[in-house]
């Protein structure tokens, strides 16, 4: 188990990394490390200043080590279109929107996807399994982007029930949540169904109908446990699909959370704080993942504790 | 062959595809260039709107529809090329660390788990805000993604091929790991990568717009189609077709894409080829044939225990769409109080299912019992309905599998599965009750130290142990009948025989009914009273263990008797009986075993042999079986 946990802590570690490495080799390598840093109006002693700062005189390898030291502090440099705001400042700000809509999504993602996986498998064939896979497809195949931009036209500009954009209260977070959640109530509806019908054709579930627990027990007791485990290994890759939804819903929804802020400071070439986000994603997604591999061990005895793994 | 998806086929045809490829000669517009005079124009079937431009026009007063088609150009060519290099390197990593694992594939598998966790989104505008937006940002950053789904699958498709014999004979007669590859692995691979690639297809589709909607993928004024719905973003409330018609494009590219994967997925997966589609809907129950096997051998009521199990003319059949297979075709069959009755038959003769069909567990959308009586303790289970026939089958019947490691729940202890158990049939019991009850149950079938394996999961016990807790279980309800279906064919030699000494041991204590199906005839030596051997859905000899071994009276069981192995080998398969018992979708008219049979006369052919009585509770399902004729030839 000890080493379970510290195999997936370093793997975090060298995801951070290879994420850290990626954002300096853009900053230093493509064109004008200065322009990329600076903002284009600023003073020439400004910029030899932040040249000095961030070591740009010394060898690659050097300023590498800076950069880190510095990201480790939470230090990414001013942000250029914030006037006196460290770019970790400016994404602190916006961090709690994005957290609400996320908070939002995730409980629509439970609430809906976690139910209509087990109804699909146990109806498997019926019409709630056609139509929740049906779900499933679309929530595959339709853009955020598009999706949040159709409803806004339908909900907002033509029928005026709920407002077009921004954090306003209570119903705006209707459509932007549900938008966010569409793709993981469809990952989280597929996934567990295969597991649950995988799990629903064991033998032991036939032997716990045998002794006679309620239809009920067996789905959630006896089937839902164990058919968690193998969804469990794809949530990382759906987490970052989320991730990727929530920020185009952001932008589409004027969302003034952290996604939308990457969006403008993008536009407006503001490296500072667009790298940092990355990297604080990046955090959040290793952070996950490891938390995921956690609660995998607790569902499964036999990562937990070790012993000959027998697969299934 | 199943039908094609011929919908999602048309849909990528005609609105990805064609206008790709004739983009230039299909519309009479410029799609960079519009008339700014014509700005806006809706649609043509709208008010305002004129047919010049089907779609309308966007804010430049370009024709959408030119745009769109030539967005399918834009779209094609950027999940081709993310596609080929994905395949490239994701197959070329994928092969080598499957093939020759180690640190090499340690290395590449952290790669892949690391490229599947990165914000692509982000590190897009991480770039865009220090470099700009380029064509070639797309490739690299969609491609990202598609190399690490691919070295996945292929890593793992090499992996099970390369344990299989034909690679290891290959490696061993010297054939250099490339030629290997080549030559058996890569075949083997292309058809779970044609899966993977239709859906990677999607995928690209899908990030390059969503990219492009947010200024980090196609730069404009490409006709993207993700460029083309940012470009109407904020027209929503004035010029809705600007952002609507592109999107829609987008949205019926992808799930075309996504549907033909899965309708792929399943045509090329040789698991579910059998059984695609729904099923055919089970018919009702149809009235018994009273062909064959009429004569219940009927139990001399001499004093002997009542029987527990009496079966008769039992039909199961299973509904796919390949035909209906009659697995179980008309079976009678008694089983008495402390009686022990064995079941033998080849694999595929149906003696599984008709262990489960007696408990009601059959496959439940494919199959059902469509004639015959199953009467337990004179109750006619087969047509219990579900709300009784759950209560029912916990006072009356168990049942024991063949994979112990399949019969306990691994993410339970051994102890909350037994407390489970006892707790629903006594709910009354006080949790110290339910825990000696549970350390009793173990102690009775010879688990050592059962305080202490109670706290075991599953995967901590033998493959023994966990058989011994398994019968625990199905004995807690104090059962009429417990159904061993091929109880000891996953257990070493000695654990097996300790498995069968409890059995019998259990059941002298107390007086359950044994159905015990096998294939192995040394088992029914051992364990049973009475025998029945089962062929092609039906029983075609039964009798007293004696009399089957001293004078079989049906050439199979002969032959299953002469194939047996002399000493205690564990095979699965009777391996000398020539030629395969039939399908059971088309079964002949007259004796299923004429096939094979080296007696067959031309009557054979022509109708089902009736029972012949060869002695008292000995019946045989031969034509022959009174003349014997092959008392004579040996
Ligand atoms: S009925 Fe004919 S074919 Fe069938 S077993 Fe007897 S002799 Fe053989």
């Amino acid at each position: 188990m000890g080493r379970y946990v510290l195999t997936s802590i370093v793997r975090g570690l060298l995801t951070l990394f290879a994420v850290s490495l990626i954002v300096f080799v853009l900053a230093r390598i493509s064109g004008d490390p200065i322009a990329v840093l600076t903002p284009s109006d600023m003073s020439k002693e400004d910029r030899a200043a932040v040249a000095a700062n961030w070591g740009l005189d010394k060898p690659i390898h050097e300023q590498y080590v800076v950069f880190v030291q510095r990201a480790l502090q939470g230090d990414f440099g001013d942000s250029f279109t914030v006037s006196q705001a460290t770019a970790t400042e400016v994404i602190w700000s916006r961090f709690p929107a994005t957290l609400r809509l996320a908070g939002a999504a995730l409980l629509l993602i439970t609430i809906a996807g976690v139910p209509l996986g087990v109804l699909a498998a146990t109806r498997r064939g019926k019409w709630a399994d056609r139509s929740a896979r049906f779900l499933a497809l679309i929530g595959q195949s339709i853009p955020e982007f598009w999706l949040g931009l159709v409803a806004i036209w339908i909900f907002a500009v033509r029928l005026r029930w709920l407002p077009t954009s921004g954090d306003t209260g209570p119903s705006s977070y209707v459509m932007p949540s549900i938008v966010v959640a569409l793709f993981g109530i469809a990952a989280i509806l597929r996934l567990l169904r295969s597991g649950m019908l995988e799990t629903l054709q064991a033998e032991y579930i036939k032997l716990a109908r045998l002794q006679g627990f309620s239809p009920t027990r067996i789905r959630w007791r006896h089937a839902f446990k164990p058919a968690l485990i193998a969804p469990l290994t794809f949530f990382g890759q759906v987490f970052v699909h989320l991730i990727a939804g929530a920020t185009v819903t952001e932008i589409v929804f004027n969302w003034p959370g952290v996604g939308l802020l990457a969006f403008t400071s993008a536009a407006g070439r503001d490296f500072p704080v667009v790298q940092a986000i990355a990297l604080f994603t990046a955090a959040i997604i290793v952070a996950t993942n490891i938390t995921v591999d956690l609660l995998y061990a607790w569902i499964d005895p036999r990562v937990r504790l070790g012993g000959k793994a027998v697969a299934g | 062959m199943p039908r094609l998806p011929w919908l999602p086929i048309l849909i990528l045809a005609g609105l990805l595809v064609i206008p790709a490829i004739l983009a230039p000669w299909l519309t009479p517009h410029d799609p960079l260039r519009g008339e700014l005079l014509e700005r806006l124009t809706p649609p043509g079937w709208v008010e305002g709107g004129s047919w010049t431009y089907p779609l309308g026009t966007d804010g430049q007063g370009r024709d959408i529809l030119t745009r769109i088609i030539f967005g399918a150009r834009i779209s094609l060519s950027v999940a081709m090329s993310a596609i080929g290099i994905g395949l490239l390197v994701g197959g070329s990593l994928g092969l080598v660390g499957g093939y020759f694992g180690g640190f090499i594939d340690k290395v590449i598998m952290w790669m892949i788990d690391t490229f599947l966790s990165l914000p692509f989104v982000l590190l897009a505008l991480v770039v865009v805000s220090a470099i700009g937006p380029s064509f070639q940002l797309v490739i690299v950053l969609t491609s990202a993604t598609v190399w690490a789904y691919v070295a996945r699958q292929v890593r793992g498709e090499t992996l099970s091929i390369r344990e299989q014999d034909f690679v290891a004979r290959a490696r061993v007669s010297g054939l250099s790991a490339l030629k290997i590859i080549r030559r058996h692995i890569v075949p083997n691979t292309v058809s779970p990568l044609i899966v993977v690639a239709t859906l990677q297809v999607g995928l690209v589709i899908l990030e390059e717009a969503s990219l492009s909607f947010i200024g980090a993928g196609i730069p404009p004024p490409n006709p993207s189609w993700g460029v083309m719905v940012a470009g109407g973003r904020d027209l929503i409330a004035s010029a809705w077709w600007v952002s609507f018609f592109p999107g829609l494009a987008i949205l019926s590219i992808v799930l075309a894409l996504n549907s033909l994967g899965d309708w792929l997925r399943d045509y090329l997966d040789p698991r579910t080829r059998q059984q695609m589609g729904s099923p055919l809907r089970p018919a009702g129950r149809t009235p018994a044939r009273g062909d064959g096997q009429a004569g219940v051998p009927e139990h001399p009521s001499d004093g002997l225990p009542p029987a527990v199990l009496e079966v008769s003319d039992l039909r199961t059949y299973l509904f796919t769409r390949a035909g209906v297979t009659r697995a179980v075709d008309g079976v009678t069959l008694s089983v008495r109080e402390s009686e022990t009755v064995g079941i033998v038959g080849e694999s595929g003769s149906g003696k599984t299912m008709l262990g489960l069909s007696i408990v009601r567990l059959t496959p439940e959308h494919v199959s059902r019992i469509v004639g015959g009586e199953i009467r337990v303790g004179g109750t006619d289970v087969s047509t219990l309905p579900e709300s009784e026939l759950r209560g029912f089958r916990a006072a009356n019947l168990s049942m024991i599998f063949q994979d112990p490691e399949q019969s306990l729940n691994p993410v339970f202890t051994v102890g909350s599965l037994l407390n489970e158990a006892i707790r629903a049939r006594f709910p009354d019991l006080s949790a110290a009750q339910v825990q000696s009850r549970a350390v009793e149950a173990l102690r009775s079938v010879n688990v050592p130290d059962p305080e202490r394996r109670l706290r075991s999961f599953p995967h901590q016990l033998s493959g023994g142990m966990k058989q011994r807790v398994v019968s625990a279980m199905a004995m807690i309800g104090q059962p009429k009948l417990i159904i061993a279906d091929e109880p000891t064919t996953s257990l070493d030699a000695t654990i097996q025989a300790q498995f069968l000494h409890l059995l019998k041991d259990l059941q002298a204590r107390t007086g359950v009914a044994l159905l015990l199906i096998t294939h192995d005839f040394g088992i029914i030596a051992e364990l049973a009273d009475r025998v029945a051997v089962m062929y092609a859905g039906r029983l075609v000899e039964q009798g007293a263990v004696r009399d089957i071994f001293n004078r079989p009276s049906h050439p199979y069981t002969r032959a299953l008797l002469e194939a047996r192995p002399a000493a205690h080998t564990r095979t699965d398969r009777l391996k000398t009986i020539e030629g395969n018992p039939p399908s059971l979708i088309d079964l002949p008219v007259g004796c299923r075993f004429a096939p094979r049979c080296a007696y067959a006369t031309e009557e054979c052919d022509e109708r089902y042999p009736p029972e012949t009585v060869i002695g008292e509770l000995h019946r045989s399902a031969c034509l022959r079986a009174e003349e014997e004729p092959w008392l004579n030839r040996s």
